[in-house]
């Protein structure tokens, strides 16, 4: 495993961190939409078309194995469990 | 330190950095107390262009128990904002800055606080003190800040309800003589008595004069005065000392957004805001808790703090001067070898000390351990024969009954570590005479209330003294 690997994309506003104890003690910056697969089309078809992002949105993959991200944004942090959403994650990871 | 720089993590964060709380019944106004939590340590007054400045992205909080669970009911929150007026200069002011508005004044910050009250199932209530109020620059110097006193007296800001808020810039009140007592335990006017590790310096043969390592620093303050009735549990201004519900435990904390994402354009925070800095008694997490937990300390709330009480039961220093001074603490030698918990430390520090231990005092806020700065708001300040010993030299208004400006913390810590009030919960022990005679010597006697004249603390609010100007310090 690759522990120092890391990447920048910058796209629009919008920034997903993707973290997992499991997958890497780096945080991984990475363009989810640019480097992800069928899944993260098919999350974006179902956004209104008036979505928009104004600041950023952190995700952590917490745990890869039960699917638990968390979720940062504004002052809050939630935690969703998403084994799919996990898996996108730690993919677009690799 | 008191707190300055006392963990690992937060020592790499000035801004977020708390190194002394204060909390006292206001001497001038005894119907209201005053409460001061320092951050940013050991600025150096000469740091333009960029001078010091609360952090934007830091939330300061001033946390209020009046019911003894180590938990507060009421939090001051404060939120700073740094705006720049010129953009076009690379200078902190382009002229004298002569009031607060004045547009000589480039960066500046303003803050508001707002008040939190918690009700028993944590439902919040909160209450907006003050928006936008301004602080006052930093003490630049003649020519830039002529009458800096003055300027500063308007960054006062008047409270609903009654009682005064400041936010800005003073000089360091804490004096301590960091530098010897941190080169393995230095007493310089018992260093002749020290151990020395063999290595006979010649140096250290001789008593020696303590140094105020905090001498001509500057700190930034969060200063409240509140009527007393705004602090306790009944909303009433207490007036009986022995009742519990004249006992407040007051502690200051300081958190960042969990996620710090940096950008062309910005640092951004991101997330909820977690703890990173805290401060109830001064060298709490300094002296009693390991450096492998102290930065975990620092995310902790009082509330569970017994998780800490091993250090404070039996702290480390106290092992420490019997090897350090051999034959000077041979009691404190045998207390430590007895292994018995202090329970002296652990009241002070932890509880609150009970009735019947001090006669006429107490300050006991029940059995949860927690480290906050207990003031008992029923005892009137004293302003006729205050003793910078506080409590130990009789002064039931001074530390560890909250804490003044002037207290010599140091001094009675040290003592109280080396066993001077052991016999206060066990009648068979006997102090070491050292126990009653050690300190750092930054003072003149116990009624010195001005370190030696180093600290210049106010007789009025906000009490800590006009910050070093750049221009004058270092003095030429």
């Amino acid at each position: 495993m690759d522990l120092t690997r890391r990447m920048f994309i910058k796209r629009s506003s919008v920034a997903v961190a993707v973290a997992g104890a499991a997958v890497s003690a780096m945080p991984l910056v990475v363009d989810a939409v640019a480097t992800a697969g069928p899944e993260a089309d098919a999350g974006t078809a179902a956004l209104p078309e008036t979505a928009s992002m104004t600041e950023p949105v952190i995700a952590r993959l917490a745990d890869v194995g039960t699917g638990e991200v968390h979720i940062f944004v504004g002052t809050q942090q939630l935690t969703v469990n998403d084994p799919q959403l996990a898996s996108l994650l730690y993919r677009a990871s690799r | 330190m008191s707190s300055h720089r006392e963990a690992p993590e937060i020592s790499k964060d000035p801004v977020a950095d708390s190194t002394d709380l204060y909390a006292f019944v206001s001497p001038d106004n005894p119907g209201t107390a005053t409460i001061i939590a320092n951050y940013i340590p050991l600025q150096a007054p000469a740091s333009g262009p960029n001078f010091w400045e609360f952090g934007h992205d830091v939330l300061y909080w001033i946390n209020i128990d009046n019911n003894g669970d180590g938990k507060a009911e009421i939090v001051f929150e404060f939120r700073f904002r740094a705006d720049i007026t010129i953009p076009t200069t690379f200078l902190y002011n382009v002229g004298p800055i002569q009031s607060l508005t004045d547009p000589n004044w480039n960066r500046r910050q303003r803050y508001t606080c707002d008040r939190i009250d918690y009700g028993p199932q944590g439902q919040r209530h909160v209450t907006r003190m003050v928006t936008d109020a301004p602080c006052p620059p930093c003490n630049i110097g003649p020519l830039s800040t002529p009458d800096y006193a003055g300027l500063a007296a308007q960054a006062v800001q008047p409270l609903p309800g009654g009682g005064q808020v400041f936010a800005g810039q003073r000089a360091e009140g804490f004096y301590v003589d960091l530098g010897a007592i941190f080169d393995l335990g230095d007493l310089r006017p018992f260093e002749q008595l020290h151990a020395q590790f063999g290595l006979n310096i010649p140096e250290l043969t001789k008593p020696g004069t303590g140094v105020n390592s905090t001498k001509a620093v500057n700190v930034h303050s969060i200063a409240l005065q509140l009527p007393l009735a705004a602090l306790t549990a009944g909303g009433a201004a207490p007036a009986d000392a022995t009742k519990a519900s004249s006992v407040i435990g007051v502690w200051t904390s300081a958190g960042r957004q969990k996620v710090r994402l940096s950008e062309e354009q910005g640092t951004y925070g991101v997330g909820p805001f977690m703890q990173v800095s805290r401060l109830g008694n001064p060298l709490f997490n300094e002296v009693l808790v390991p450096m492998s937990r102290k930065d975990y300390w620092n995310s902790q709330t009082p509330d569970g703090d017994s998780q800490f009480a091993d250090g404070v039961a039996h702290p480390e220093l106290a092992t420490l001067l019997p090897v350090l001074y051999p034959n000077v603490f041979p009691n404190l030698a045998a207390l430590n070898a007895s292994k018995k918990a202090r329970a002296d430390l652990l009241a002070v520090l932890l509880t609150g000390i009970p009735t019947g231990v001090v006669p006429g005092f107490q300050n006991y806020t029940g059995p949860t351990q927690a480290d906050m700065l207990r003031l008992n708001l029923a005892i009137p300040p004293n302003t006729a024969t205050p003793n910078n010993l506080g409590l130990l030299g009789g002064d039931a208004a001074g530390f560890p009954n909250g804490r003044r400006v002037f207290d010599d913390v140091v001094t009675i810590e040290v003592r109280a570590i080396a066993g001077a009030l052991y016999g206060l919960v066990d009648k068979t022990f006997t102090a070491d005479g050292a126990a009653s005679l050690v300190t750092p010597g930054l003072t003149d006697s116990p009624t010195d209330i001005t370190a030696k004249g180093t600290e210049n603390y106010l007789s009025q609010f906000p009490y800590l003294g006009v910050p070093y100007s750049g221009f004058s310090v270092p003095a030429a």
